[in-house]
């Protein structure tokens, strides 16, 4: 048998009309839909008998488009990948993606690793994450080196937060009134499982010297009126500044975040800056939020569908 | 112009191509002729104290509800008549 | 001298807890209540 190689240049790929990636891996997440995109690359293949090893550059560039109920574009990529027996291999070395919209603007985000597995079982394979990050509110979300065996049940993985800004989550988050300031970091202990995410006592803190936090409404103020514990926490909140802020963090597969805010400060016009303890437990159903945030947004209509449909699904599902 | 009598005479503003709907939540004069811009001053005032409503009652946004109202608006209007797209008035 | 009272605030902190759940459901809610306003019969569409 003579051994043979074989050279193959792609001829350019416009991801809008034919998603040839869609078409050819049966993993292929069935929620991502290209708008745009162009994709180019060459093949070599090498064999004598069958065929014994391929070896691939792609590059992907002006990838737009929705994943489930995000939008996302400038998505570029240097994609290598590598082919033996039947083992794949695929290699990230430079993602990258200007921005991605669930109902709150995010990015850039950057990611660099590769991912292996068994042509036989596509899903089922290792991604190694050497670095990856996400620009959100002023700040970023950071994962640095970390292995994720997806044939296994669950996946950990350590999200850091780092910088965000108070200011730039009260002007994005849905309610009249509230406004603050101060710098959040924070540690996300993330374990994926069944491909739903979830946080194990996080951790979050403002950094040093604080910040103030601001909250004043006519709703607050008709619970102040009938309510003495409500007054006080009214005559707190309207111009709380505060010098520590921590809080723990617990993220359920239901989309559920608890905090358990503690936060100590003082409101200077209150009993003389008199020092307050104000401890506040917040549940905050999350892809109601996005979901919220995109109903009053202005989204497609895709996402539209899908945003009405899972309400209607969880509105169906019996509550767990 | 009472706001009943603008109420009934905005059907016809809207087939004849006088008013248009806008992403805003409000309506916007198309062409400025007979009793157009009355009209809609009317009926933004009336949809402007709806908002404003909702608003105080659900404790969020006004914009938040104009925004909502206006792709309702945008989304419902029938074809023939006029939105205003990117600042463009369009025949749907 | 004549002593002045210094009305110090009372280091005793004040002690707050508060339990807040926050309702998303209303964006949703506004939508249904915005249907009646665009609709034939309503005089403002």
């Amino acid at each position: 048998q003579q051994p043979w190689r074989a050279n193959v240049s792609l001829q350019e790929v416009f991801l809008r009309a034919a998603n040839p990636l869609a078409d050819t891996f049966s993993g292929w997440p069935s929620l991502l839909s290209f708008a745009s995109g162009r994709l180019t690359g060459q093949l070599e293949a090498v064999g004598s008998a069958g065929l014994d090893s391929v070896q691939g550059q792609f590059t992907l560039s002006g990838g737009k488009g929705i994943f489930d109920r995000s939008t996302f574009e400038g998505l570029t990529a240097n994609i290598n990948l590598a082919l033996a027996a039947d083992d794949l291999q695929l290699v990230f070395p430079d993602l990258r993606l200007e921005a991605l919209d669930p109902g709150m603007p995010l990015g850039p985000v950057s990611f660099s690793g590769e991912y292996r597995a068994e042509l036989a079982n596509l899903t089922g394979g290792v991604l190694n994450v050497d670095a990856a990050r996400m620009g959100m509110l002023g700040g970023q979300v950071r994962v640095n080196a970390a292995r994720l065996d997806l044939s296994r049940p669950r996946q950990s993985v350590l999200v850091e937060l780092e910088g965000v800004e108070l200011g730039r989550l009260f002007e994005v988050y849905p309610a009249e009134g509230l406004s603050g300031r101060g710098t959040l970091d924070g540690r996300l202990p993330v374990s994926l499982e069944g491909g739903k995410l979830v946080v194990d006592d996080g951790q979050l803190q403002a950094r040093e010297p604080g910040g103030f936090l601001r909250y004043r409404s006519e709703k607050l103020d008709d619970l102040a009126r009938s309510n003495a514990g409500m007054r006080q926490v009214a005559a707190a909140l309207d111009d709380f500044q505060y010098s520590v802020l921590a809080s723990d963090v617990a993220y359920d597969q239901d989309g559920l975040l608890v905090l358990g805010l503690q936060l100590q400060g003082h409101n200077p016009s209150l009993q003389d800056g008199r020092p307050i303890h104000l401890n506040i437990r917040l549940e905050e159903n999350v892809p109601a939020l996005l979901a919220s945030l995109q109903l009053s947004g202005q989204v497609s209509d895709i996402i539209q569908k899908r945003v009405q449909e899972r309400l209607l699904q969880r509105r169906l599902a019996p509550d767990p | 112009l009472s706001l009943n009598e603008a109420m009934s005479a905005l059907p016809a503003a809207k087939s004849a191509g006088q008013l248009g709907e806008q992403p805003n939540g409000y309506l916007g004069v198309v062409s400025a002729s007979g009793s157009a811009a009355e009209i809609a001053k009317q009926i933004n005032q009336a949809r402007r104290e709806e908002y404003q409503r909702l608003a105080e009652e659900n404790g969020i946004q006004l914009r938040d509800v104009e925004s909502i109202a206006g792709k309702k608006a945008l989304d419902r209007t029938p074809a023939g008549q006029y939105i205003l797209l990117n600042d463009v008035w369009m025949k749907k | 001298c004549t002593p002045t009272v210094q009305l110090a605030a009372p280091n005793e902190p004040i002690n707050i807890n508060l339990n807040v759940k926050i309702q998303h459901e209303i964006y949703i809610k506004v939508d249904k209540q915005l249907d009646e306003l665009f609709s034939e019969s309503s005089g403002l569409f």
